[in-house]
């Protein structure tokens, strides 16, 4: 086990070397000029390859390349052209805000997607199993975008229920940044009303990515669950008079597990991707709206380094799989050994 | 199983207790929420040149000069009392007990430290003071600014650049700390820098000692959020989350001003949006009886109609309003499909297809591009349009990879149109993307300063004009009004005509 994880660590890395010699670039194809963007309107030509040479823009590509790939190794991302500021300074900023809204809205979809999808597989077919399969159709087809902007103009502007974006009351003072996350700080700060105001800012963009995973991952939940409900040894299970809530809870759960977990991990993958969408419609200040401004601009560094970051993301919730695979399905293990 | 259940019924309790009448709408009387289109890069002011930059750079600094929003020609004292040229020498004495935020006070050696290192760093606003020589501080109520030629423009240009503290650029300043710059500041303006949360929001507090006037009821605290998207900005506004936003859409912005609790705030400041420029260096726009055929063809109703009226067709490039203006004695440029194939005809080309680059995230540009497709297919000329990112779509037509590009026009001088006619007309100018040469108009953007007749300034100021439009380098296919919602419980929002669009928060108070 700790060599397979070694080998799948070492392979972690090499991916993250690819993408950041395959960003590093294709960023540098693009035939754009953040200097020109640094400058101004009106800056002179003289100006703007100053500030070039001050962001090394104007030294060859390879030498631009071998000094990104030094300062990497030794952990540093880069300076933002945008911001001004290093980007790994820019990320220890805005991803907690990200991580916040991924944890949040990834607990909220397993909760609701599990509970769903027990509650459709216990009688497939019925009415409640063909409501969940409908609601779950309408989420499937809706995009992102305009899911969220929906959500906005019915709880924001209609029924004035939730804030329209960010991450906390605009007219009320955050408490002291201790960790990032506004839940734990909130708490932290022993204040209910910043609580209430993060998590009211926190459920439209949290709401938004739930519904979009809930459709795939309920649909594929199911399917494991029904599939699972069809072996024989459900069926000797119930010969034996077993009840089918002990059938579906203690037997036929643990056994779909492994088919749910290979969907829980591509449902995360989507997530990280729907994040910038989301941040960016409801101006969360995370990675995704960094990633999004930074974009814009065509600022390298941060672009490099997010494309690094959400890969890592990816590698390591593939290596958790990986981990928890055998743990959950036995045979797994033996099969890999 | 029964726990899941416990656990998502707490979840969705929560969820149901958070959802209470949104804390927006009671309104705190004191703080003023501005809903910002963007987030600073910079608020160095000598680095500042984007409005969202500009909205803490113009009220945590003050200028030198001000001058009057309804008369641009009508300069006003500022930190500066008084001034007077005398040829190429500028002697400006300044206000008394003017101090920073944190204390110091304000005297000719911070005008001297803040001008030279605006210089130094050649950025944001620096073109418009670039024909200064020299400072030289006579004594500490007053300086002397000597220009490299006479201009007239000095003390208009100076209107638009920040005062900071020479004590702030001797300790921060140099290579090395000039990063603070970019995330401090300490002014004389009406409001002081708070704190910058990134991502979210940059707050100001009203400065209780500055010495201009505040209305009544102005307000203590000011927070400028940063809202990207224009739809969340209208909503926002509307919702009462925000006091007032910028770059509202103008369909949303004429659905907002007309319910109850809001009204307009109209006013000038764009010179065009937008503006088509043609490439002079490649075919077929490098041929001028084409180009001329392009301007003719340019259905010019349809994009004031997309302004719902709010528009007009400029004659050139220089605005009515604008001090010294030509516009009055030009020729109206209207739509005559005719003429488009008569000039198309002696242009000689036939079957001509050209491409347009557009930057994209601005709606207006992409519509007249599409205009111009349309009405360039009325006369047999293929119009293909790439949407590419703001410098990569300048990028193209730089390098000939495009015959068109699509840009806004304003200028940032009350009074001064050479430093607009030098970015977008003259060899050199960062916007001049189609590369326009002309030695005449060269030689009168550089006389013009130092002509100090103003009857005389607006006969060469037509010259330059009718030498723009007679080249046919550009469409101009609209000169929209500006239009801002504003909410009835605020007041005192004027549009200042030499920005783009602009938050002047020592005028605002609440009703």
């Amino acid at each position: 086990m700790v060599n397979f994880l070694l080998k799948r660590f070492a392979w972690g890395i090499l991916v993250l070397l690819l993408v950041a010699v395959i960003t590093f670039f294709l960023s540098r194809v693009v035939p754009a000029d953040p200097a020109a963007f640094l400058a101004g309107q009106n800056a002179s030509e003289a100006t703007v390859q100053k500030i070039r040479a001050e962001y090394g823009l104007d030294r060859p590509l390879t030498e631009q390349f071998v000094s990104y790939m030094v300062g990497l190794s030794k952990g540093d991302l880069g300076q933002s052209i945008r911001t001004r500021r290093s980007v790994s300074t820019d990320l220890a900023q805005y991803l907690p805000a990200t991580l916040e809204l991924l944890l949040v809205s990834f607990t909220i979809y397993l909760i609701a997607s599990f509970s769903l999808a027990v509650t459709a597989a216990r009688h497939p077919g019925g009415f409640v199993d063909g409501a969940i399969r409908l609601l779950t159709m309408v989420g499937t087809g809706i995009p992102v975008f305009w899911l969220g902007m929906a959500l906005q103009f019915m709880f924001f502007y209609k029924l004035h229920w939730l804030p329209i974006g960010a991450r906390f009351p605009i007219r009320e003072t955050a408490p002291p940044v201790v960790t990032g996350f506004l839940i734990i700080d909130s708490m932290l700060a022993g204040s209910p009303s910043a609580l209430l105001g993060t998590l009211k800012h926190l459920a439209l963009p949290a709401l938004t990515i739930v519904i979009n995973l809930l459709a795939v991952g309920t649909r594929l939940s199911r399917a494991a669950l029904i599939q699972e409900q069809s072996r024989l040894y459900v069926r000797t299970a119930r010969g034996k008079g077993l009840g089918p809530r002990v059938i579906l809870y203690k037997h036929v759960l643990r056994n779909a597990l492994s088919p749910i977990l290979t969907a829980t991990t591509m449902q995360f993958g989507y997530m990280i991707s729907w994040v910038i969408l989301v941040e960016v419609i409801f101006d969360w200040p995370g990675i995704g709206l960094y990633a999004y401004q930074s974009f814009q601009v065509f600022d390298y560094s941060p672009v490099i380094a997010l494309a690094i970051v959400s890969t890592a993301g990816f590698v390591l919730i593939n290596l958790l799989m990986d981990i928890l695979y055998p743990i959950i399905d036995p045979r797994v293990q033996s099969v890999g050994s | 199983m029964k726990s899941l259940s416990g656990i998502a019924g707490t979840a969705l309790l929560l969820m149901a207790s958070a959802m209470g009448v949104n804390s927006a709408s009671a309104q705190d009387a004191t703080t003023f929420v501005y809903a910002d289109a963007g987030e600073p890069s910079t608020i160095d002011p000598a680095k500042a040149n984007v409005n969202w930059e500009f909205t803490v750079t113009r009220n945590v600094y003050d200028r030198l000069v001000d001058f009057d929003l309804d008369d641009p020609s009508r300069l006003l004292p500022a930190l500066a009392t008084e001034w007077k040229q005398d040829g190429k020498v500028w002697t400006f004495k300044l206000r008394d007990g003017v101090t920073f935020h944190d204390g110091t006070p304000f005297d000719a050696n911070d005008v001297k430290a803040t001008l030279d290192r605006l210089l130094k760093v050649g950025q944001g606003q620096s073109y418009l003071v670039d024909d200064i020589a020299s400072v030289t501080v006579v004594d500490p109520k007053t300086v002397q600014i000597e220009t490299k030629a006479p201009t007239v423009f000095l003390a208009s240009n100076l209107s638009r650049i920040e005062m900071m503290s020479d004590e702030d650029i001797a300790k921060h300043g140099g290579e090395a700390g000039e990063a603070w710059f970019s995330e401090n500041a300490n002014g004389t303006g009406p409001y002081a820098f708070v704190a910058w949360t990134r991502g979210t929001q940059i707050e100001l507090k009203r400065n209780d000692k500055w010495w201009g006037k505040f209305p009544e009821k102005p307000f203590d605290r000011v927070l400028d959020r940063f809202v990207t998207d224009g739809a969340n900005r209208a909503r926002g506004l509307e919702g009462g989350e925000f006091d007032l936003a910028n770059f509202v859409p103008l369909d949303e912005a004429l659905r907002i001003g007309s319910t109850s609790g809001f009204h307009l705030v109209e006013g000038n400041n764009l010179w065009a949006w937008p503006a088509i420029y043609l490439n002079m260096d490649i075919p077929p726009t490098n041929n001028k009886d084409f180009r001329n055929a392009l301007v003719k063809a340019f259905d010019y109703n349809a994009m004031v109609q997309s302004f719902q009226g709010k528009a007009v067709v400029g004659r050139g490039p220089i605005p009515a309003w604008f001090p010294g203006s030509p516009e009055k004695d030009q020729p109206e440029i209207k739509t005559d499909l005719e003429a488009a194939k008569a000039a198309l005809a002696a242009s000689g080309l036939s079957n001509a297809t050209m491409k347009c680059s557009v930057p994209a995230g601005f709606p207006e540009f992409r519509f007249a591009a599409t205009i111009l497709q349309a009405s360039a297919a009325q006369i047999g000329v293929t119009v293909e349009i790439e949407e590419l990112p703001f410098v990569e779509a300048i990028t193209a037509i730089k390098t000939d990879k495009s015959n068109c590009f699509v840009l806004g026009n304003a200028n940032l001088s009350p009074q001064d149109a050479t430093k607009f006619f030098s970015a977008h007309y003259l060899k050199g100018g960062f916007f001049n993307s189609g590369k326009f040469e002309d030695p005449a108009l060269q030689e009168l953007i550089a006389k013009l300063p130092s002509v100090s007749d103003p009857a005389e300034r607006a006969a060469m100021l037509k010259q330059a004009s009718d030498i723009v439009v007679d080249s046919h380098y550009i469409i101009w296919p609209a000169r929209p009004v500006t239009v801002v919602p504003e909410p009835d419980r605020i007041g005192g929002y004027r549009i200042d005509p030499a920005e783009y669009i602009n938050a002047r928060f020592w005028e605002l108070y609440s009703k």
